[in-house]
């Protein structure tokens, strides 16, 4: 690496390892769930900042003055990443519909500024010159303005709906929000820093390679899915990166060990110090691989222990109430007042199935596939919840007449129909209607509860599956609720294959939930 | 079932292994209304004495338990020539599939868990199982 300056070699090495960061945060998010559009954009955003940062690495090490040129024009991929970040900002806010315009008009111009600069290079590189300690780095063009302008323009707009955002979200979203605000505020002012040297400003960019560190707190926004989960899942994205990040400045300390060793002790071979170091990096990888496996073990068995110690006194009042009702005798205030107990006592040892069900998020158990009747399963569930039924005048019923069996784990499904028709019953005012629906659908037997209660927004039908959120309305009607009923389903769902939506024409309009399942074979 | 059937039956008799007073006395009362006998252990090395001592028709077992834990026990219970033919149903609040498995894997002739079962269906369970 002879004739390289210091300096320049540090702003590589940070670059490397911002890079390193960058597409170790994208390919986590993406491979969480491939089949999220929302991971995809994410994945854009990464794609076309680490391309942004590897472009950056290799025209700084130019010293040919038409290689540092072409290098440094390639520059021009900054619109994509404005792109990219407009369409991923509407996408987390809900509002691409209403902006679809928008979206399209920047992709149009970034397109059209992208292909302008192609068509003339000089109107956006007018030369390369010799900066600080570069060989060469960029000058701007009046093109190059017009692109900055673009980069820093366009997602302002989003940035503003953001915010707006922001402030009228509540909860969990709110603070989802706020980790996507403190991620585009990281990226842009430290991505920003290298533009300075472009217009003369004697500034260095190596402080432009922290921009990968927009990554930390967005690993925390991304996933919407349980409190518990997100908290784990941010940590396993922050391990992951520190260590790509380690692991690539380790790489580049031993390649400059292993040559001065290499040329100074004699007797030691070019092979010496990299086998050494790989039998070392599989023994502290195996630690931490078992550390980990205990932590998530410990977890486990935290969350059953403390569901067991609650179920016990649980178990006393549910065992205790019929004794109790059947010495009431005809006492009326009495015989309510421990019906009441009872629904509520319920209520408390459902929680701890959802806790038991939530503290294990996949891989620890088995789920059966048997036949499971879905019909006989709603009937169970509208027992459990008479007497609410009855005290709202609520007309409930299940559509007659044969329905295929769902190939599912009987229990869970159990915990699905229950929260789905708790829901209704819930969220449905006095005198309404709850219609539940099963039916063959060509992916399988779908099963719905449609009801005539509060209605979920359109902007809301997307996260209510999400853990801890509840709409305002739903927070109006019910103050009890933790959140978590809905997310659980999906997650029960998700991991049988199936599927689970919403169906709402808008706030009060009723709404229909409905999820499919494989039928089983007859 | 190879439990005897003899006519002017001896009241068929039930061994409950269970720690939890509540749990226990509830059980014997709704099982003496349904004409059984129950016998409470209040932990596992007593429960084991009690069912080889009683050859009891059936045995009741709790999981978390003193001194010798229910796994344990049913294992033993399963593993001794004298007492394996006696059909145990697990009462627990541990509801992890992997307990279910477990146990009945070890022999268990069924799985409940207290807080999702009223004791009355429990009665009537065992009253399908001794026929």
């Amino acid at each position: 690496m002879g004739g390289f300056d210091n300096q320049l070699l540090v702003t590589v090495g940070a670059n490397i390892i911002s890079a390193a960061l960058i597409l170790a945060g994208g390919l986590f998010v993406l491979f969480q769930n491939p089949r999220r559009d929302i991971n995809w954009l994410f994945f854009f955003l990464t794609a076309s900042t680490l391309a942004y940062t590897v472009l950056f690495i290799i025209a700084s090490l130019q010293t040919d003055y038409a290689a540092a040129y072409f290098w440094w024009f390639l520059n021009i991929f900054d619109v994509f990443i404005a792109m990219a970040v407009v369409h991923f900002i509407f996408r987390v806010i809900n509002r691409e519909r209403q902006w679809r315009w928008f979206i399209i008009a920047t992709y149009t111009t970034g397109l059209g500024i992208f292909a302008v600069a192609w068509l003339n290079p000089a109107w956006f590189l007018p030369s390369v010159v010799p900066k600080l300690y570069f060989a060469y780095y960029l000058t701007a063009g009046g093109w190059y303005i017009v692109m900055l302008v673009y980069f820093l323009g366009t997602p302002l707009v989003a940035a503003g709906n953001l915010i707006a955002s922001y402030y009228t979200s509540v909860g969990i979203e709110r603070k989802r929000l706020e980790y996507f605000i403190l991620m585009l505020a990281i990226g842009y002012a430290i991505g920003c820093l290298n533009f300075l040297l472009v217009f003369d400003v004697p500034f260095d960019p190596v402080f432009g390679a922290l921009m990968g560190l927009y990554l930390i707190p967005i690993a925390y926004g991304i996933f919407s899915t349980n409190l518990l989960d997100i908290r784990l899942v941010v940590r396993r994205a922050f391990y992951y990166a520190i260590s790509i990040a380690a692991i690539a400045g380790f790489l580049m300390a031993l390649i400059l060990l292993n040559g001065f060793l290499v040329r100074t002790v004699p007797g030691i071979q070019f092979w010496t110090v990299p086998v050494i170091v790989a039998i070392a990096a599989f023994i502290i990888g195996r630690a931490v691989w078992k550390q980990a496996r205990e932590a998530e073990k410990l977890k486990y068995e935290f969350i059953t222990i403390a569901t067991h110690k609650l179920r016990t006194p649980l178990t006393r009042i549910r065992w205790a109430i019929p004794e109790l009702l059947a010495a009431s005798g005809g006492n009326e205030t009495l015989h309510k007042g421990i019906r009441r107990i009872d629904d509520a006592n319920n209520r408390l040892i459902e929680l701890t199935n959802v806790l038991m069900e939530a503290s294990h998020p996949g891989g620890t158990y088995d789920y059966q596939e048997i036949p499971v009747d879905l019909k006989h399963l709603a009937w169970e569930a509208i027992k459990r919840f008479a007497t609410q039924i009855s005290e709202k005048k609520l007309a409930i019923s299940v559509n007659p007449g044969e329905a295929p069996k769902a190939l599912g784990d009987a229990r869970r499904l159990t915990l699905v129909v229950e929260v789905l028709v708790e829901n209704a019953v819930m969220y449905t005012p006095a005198g309404g209607t709850v219609k539940i629906g099963v039916a063959p659908n060509r992916r399988g037997v779908r099963f719905s509860v449609a009801d005539t209660g509060i209605g979920v927004k359109r902007e809301d039908q997307e996260h209510i599956f999400s853990s801890f959120f509840r709409t305002t309305s739903a927070r109006t009607v019910d103050t009890e609720g933790v959140g978590l009923g809905l997310s659980l389903a999906k997650r029960i769902l998700d991991r049988q294959g199936g599927r689970i939506g919403v169906e709402s024409a808008g706030e009060g309009k009723g709404s229909t939930f409905w999820f499919i399942l494989p039928a089983a074979e007859e | 079932m190879d439990t005897p059937q003899s006519t002017p039956a001896p009241r068929t008799r039930i061994v409950y292994i269970e720690d939890e007073p509540f749990f226990g006395g509830t059980m014997s009362r709704l099982l003496s209304e349904a004409g059984y006998t129950t016998m409470v252990a209040a932990d596992g090395e007593e429960g084991l004495a009690m069912v080889a001592k009683e050859k009891p028709d059936l045995v009741l077992l709790d999981l978390v338990l003193p001194k010798v834990d229910g796994k344990e026990v049913l294992k033993r219970i399963k593993s001794d020539p004298a007492t394996k033919n006696i059909p145990v149903f697990v009462l627990s609040n541990l509801s992890a599939d992997a307990d279910q498995r477990e146990t009945v894997a070890l022999g268990a002739a069924g799985f409940f868990v207290k807080a999702m079962t009223l004791p009355s269906a429990i009665v009537e369970a065992i009253k399908r199982e001794l026929g």
